[in-house]
């Protein structure tokens, strides 16, 4: 059996900080490559596309550093030509860092099974559709829970994604301070979460992880803040046709079974590189979709209205 | 031979068509099992724009082709895609 290889590169003083998640690596059975640096960011992307033996990527850097720049989409085609998942983390404070690694190690170690789906969307008949249309086709298998924003306020959303659900899907529009949808979810109401992290939460809409006037994009504050060991965002307006394209395919990919967020992210991409492109996988990339037994039950108790 | 060739070209749109009516039963089982192919998807079938995006980028999967938005409008029906799909096909190869 091949080995499983993650590649996580950091500067030097934040390597300490990510340990907890090092180990839940480790103990999930991957091989891990550490590597540090001091001042240059090192071109990882140009890296992946010379080796053939990732199974995916971590690069933390400078948070003044933005996801548009830093890496060219969520996954490097390598020299086999396979899609390695490619995810980023800006380094901002070192207790931003630790929670964020605690956070990702948490959702590794909590075990599960079962995919736990939450469907988001703004209020509006074009996203309610296509939460309507990824119900149809991942009920038969999967846990669905409908968390639209015509059925729960934002502060019971807030509560809800702190089930613990393997993996969270919004459509809508968006902006890098956040959704448009819930009267506008933004990081700062998060400030309080103290629920089980999700596993991945995907902001299939424009523009969440762009840092246009902000100084940190929302799906970049997501796993930093413990909402979620991994988010997956746009780093600059996307069009709701390659968004229903991404809709369809995550629903292909959870329906024929998948274990991380980074494989989600690479097996679900459109073929249309303008669909890909604007997008960045933010946080771990080999946070796991499952979901535990805890919480879909406190996800079926959450309520919302008829 | 120019006649083989037309029945080879017919078969093979005959097939896609086919292919296409499976694909949109999929995405919406209210469907009747069969249907003409010149229906109109929208004011006849009842098919919104959601529908055809996921059409589309099932055929696409499928297909292992890339289909602008802008190409979108002139999917009306099963024998419009098929047209498209066949002389894409075509001109790929």
């Amino acid at each position: 059996m091949t080995e499983r290889t993650v590649l996580l590169v950091a500067p030097r003083p934040c390597m300490q900080h990510l340990s907890p998640l090092l180990r839940a690596w480790r103990g999930a059975g991957f091989r891990v490559e550490r590597r540090s640096y001091d001042s240059d960011m090192p071109d990882i992307a140009a890296e992946v596309k010379r080796r053939e033996d990732l199974t995916a990527v971590l690069l933390v850097g400078s948070s003044r550093r933005a996801p548009a720049t830093v890496l060219p989409s969520p996954f490097v085609i390598d020299l086999a030509g396979r899609r390695v998942p490619t995810a980023w983390l800006p380094a901002t404070d070192a207790r931003s860092l630790r929670r964020f690694a605690s956070t990702a190690a948490r959702v590794h170690q909590r075990g599960g099974k079962q995919p736990g789906v939450a469907l988001l969307s703004q209020w509006h008949p074009r996203y309610l559709h296509v939460v309507d249309r990824m119900e149809t086709l991942l009920r038969d298998d999967h846990a669905v829970f409908h968390w639209t924003s015509d059925v729960i306020l934002r502060e019971g959303l807030v509560e809800a994604m702190g089930s613990g659900l393997g993996l969270g899907v919004y459509v809508g529009h968006g902006r890098p301070i956040g959704w448009v949808g819930y009267h506008g979810m933004r990081s700062r109401h998060f400030k309080a979460f103290a629920g089980e992290p999700m596993g991945a939460v995907l902001s299939l809409c424009c523009r969440t992880a762009s840092r246009r006037r902000t100084g940190l994009s929302y799906a970049e504050a997501l796993p930093l803040q413990g909402v979620a060991a991994a988010s997956f965002g746009a780093t600059s307006d996307t069009l709701h046709t390659d968004n229903t394209r991404w809709a369809v395919a995550v629903c292909d990919v959870l329906k024929e079974g998948v274990n991380t967020v980074g494989e989600l992210i690479a097996r679900a991409a459109p073929s249309s590189p303008n669909a890909v492109a604007p997008y960045r996988l933010i946080g771990d990339p080999l946070a796991p979709l499952a979901s535990p037994a805890a919480a879909l039950q406190r996800a079926h108790a959450v309520q919302v209205c008829p | 031979m120019k006649t083989n060739e037309t029945e080879e070209t017919l078969r093979i749109t005959d097939d896609v068509i086919n292919q296409l009516r499976s694909l949109l039963t999929q995405i919406q089982p209210r469907l009747p099992q069969t249907w003409p192919s010149g229906s109109l998807f929208q004011s006849e079938l009842g098919l919104d724009s959601l529908d055809l995006v996921e059409l589309v980028a099932r055929v696409e999967q499928r297909y292992g082709m890339l289909i602008s938005d802008s190409e979108l409008p002139r999917f009306v029906s099963l024998d419009a895609m098929a047209d498209y799909i066949c002389a894409r096909k075509q001109f790929d190869a």
